[in-house]
């Protein structure tokens, strides 16, 4: 009788044990966005930073800024005044602070339907 | 209503020949009075002289406002007619101010008789007489030779080509090989990570087909609008119709450094009611009207009740980034004029406005090779109606900006529907 008991809760146990794994490994990780950066870890969110109208010429200067808040900078688009660039999730209320910064918003993704769709 | 006239008569006169133009009414007319306001204090005439047998002519407006007897008056029709140096005439009204009180009673009386008469005429309900309750017969759009959607708005009466402007698609790139575009002018460019601008999707080969295919297309019908336009193909969207803010930011880049006066983006994501537009987009539109560049993107096609196929009502808002005030948002139309059933409308009231509407079902345009052509539907594929035509109008008015933004509202076509779900109508070609 006790063998049994016990085979009951190995077995169990190891159903626990694999379902656990098997939701960690289909849980969606971060944005289902191409992720230009693979090497990213979680913890880790792209953001699009909108450098304002007064700080527009020296957006290199701002940038400097930006990466001793933490920023890894991806690209600085002069024209536009936008740089974007990567942040440990816990570094990135510090961004806001940075003179010269009008917005910073997290990276959207993109999804068009399936190119056989009727409607696209 | 009757219409109240002075015995004057206002005559248009051409603007860049101001003298040949009172030479040839003198000559139509016999009268050699001629007085300018530029001779009077401010350009103001006095009532003295308006009312006098002279011709008054107001120089800045290019119009002269003279007494004419019925003889005189049709001899300065046939010089209009002629294009003899003499645009319009027409006879000067007496107006009034409206809602103004003291109008007598029989004024009002013999109004609300004529108005009444012309509802009767028209066979109207009880009720107003209004530009929905008119019966539309909108023309038989089909036709072997060109697609409904060039035919519905005019681009096959325009004579212009795009030509000395620049367009960018930022999409899935563009089938670089395809036949149709042989001998065009095309940059591109990807933004994507690992992909080249080859298009393996299909969708930013069939929206460029639509905003810049050719004239003489190999195989008929014609589906493309600005054919003279030079085409920058930036992938903003991998081959999987996959993409993000900072690939298509990227590109907006590329675009207006490169001088495009139209950037199309027929991309987006859904919003719900309530949410409020990007920040970033809005200054990144700004800064590109400032720059030249007007940037139109599609509206959306979330709008579909997939229980009946019929629109929601109410639809789902405008998406991301269309809402923004500064991007020119698009809906779809099908070839009755009716709006798609996916197309989104104006919902939220933070942004997220439609600004204007193109041909969007059915729409038959470029496809990578082998299968060359396709037939689709989306706000994606009316956006590039309007960018076309975009590209028309900054050939043909040489606007930029908010300049061209204003030409397109300009002259879109009114329909009797919903701002919310139209925007300021059916974009129009330039035809003169």
């Amino acid at each position: 009788m006790s063998n049994t008991r016990w085979l009951r809760q190995l077995t169990h146990w190891l159903l626990v044990v694999i379902v656990t794994v098997g939701v960690l490994g289909c849980w969606p990780s971060g944005s289902d966005a191409v992720n230009a950066n693979p090497g990213d870890d979680m913890d880790k969110v792209k953001v699009n930073i909108t450098i304002d109208d007064a700080h527009l010429e020296q957006i290199d200067q701002v940038t400097e800024a930006l990466k001793s808040a933490g920023l890894e900078v991806e690209q600085t688009l002069s024209t536009l005044g936008i740089v974007t660039g990567s942040i440990a999730s816990d570094k990135l209320s510090s961004l806001s602070e940075v003179a010269g910064v009008d917005s910073v918003e997290s990276d959207k993704p993109i999804q068009l339907s399936p190119p056989d769709s009727d409607v696209q | 209503m009757t219409i109240e006239t002075t015995g004057r008569y206002l005559v248009l006169l051409p603007e860049e020949d101001l003298g040949s133009g009172i030479q040839a009414l003198s000559s139509a007319t016999g009268i050699s009075g001629v007085a300018r306001a530029a001779d009077f204090e401010d350009h103001a005439f006095t009532t003295a002289e308006l009312e006098s047998p002279n011709a008054s002519v107001f120089d800045r407006l290019g119009v002269a406002v003279v007494p004419l007897d019925p003889d005189q008056a049709q001899s300065v029709r046939a010089s209009a007619a002629a294009h003899n140096n003499v645009l319009a005439i027409q006879p000067e009204r007496i107006v009034y101010a409206i809602g103004q009180a003291g109008l007598s009673a029989d004024y009002l009386r013999g109004y609300s008789d004529a108005a009444t008469h012309l509802c009767e005429q028209a066979g109207a309900q009880k009720g107003q007489l209004n530009i929905h309750d008119q019966p539309v017969d909108y023309p038989e759009f089909k036709d072997d030779q060109t697609t409904w959607g060039l035919k519905a708005t005019r681009v096959i009466e325009s004579t212009y080509s795009g030509l000395g402007i620049k367009i960018a698609v930022l999409d899935t790139g563009l089938d670089l090989a395809h036949p149709d575009f042989a001998g065009r002018v095309v940059h591109s460019r990807s933004f994507i990570a690992g992909e080249s601008a080859q298009d393996a999707n299909g969708h930013g080969t069939h929206c460029i087909g639509t905003a810049c295919g050719p004239k003489d297309s190999p195989e008929l019908p014609r589906y493309g609008i600005a054919y003279n336009a030079e085409i920058f193909a930036g992938k903003v969207l991998s081959d999987r119709g996959s993409g993000s803010d900072s690939g298509i930011l990227a590109g907006i880049e590329w675009a207006v450094n490169n001088g495009c006066a139209v950037i199309s983006m027929s991309l987006g994501a859904p919003t719900r009611p309530g949410d409020t537009y990007s920040p970033i987009y809005e200054r990144v539109g700004q800064r590109a009207l400032r720059s030249g560049s007007l940037i139109i993107a599609a509206a959306g096609n979330d709008s579909t009740d997939l229980a009946t196929g019929r629109r929601l009502a109410p639809p789902k808002p405008v998406g991301y980034p269309a809402n923004a005030p500064s991007l020119m948002a698009v809906a779809a139309l099908n070839n009755q004029l009716q709006v798609a059933s996916f197309s989104n409308g104006t919902i939220n009231l933070d942004g997220g406005q439609l600004d204007i509407a193109g041909p969007g079902v059915d729409v038959h345009s470029t496809w990578p090779m082998p299968d060359r052509y396709n037939n689709i539907s989306g706000t994606s594929m009316a956006t590039p109606h309007v960018s076309g035509i975009a590209a028309l109008y900054a050939e043909a008015t040489g606007a930029r900006g908010m300049e061209l933004w204003a030409w397109l509202m300009r002259d879109a076509q009114r329909l009797g529907l919903s701002g919310t779900d139209v925007g300021i109508g059916l974009v129009q070609a330039p035809l003169l």
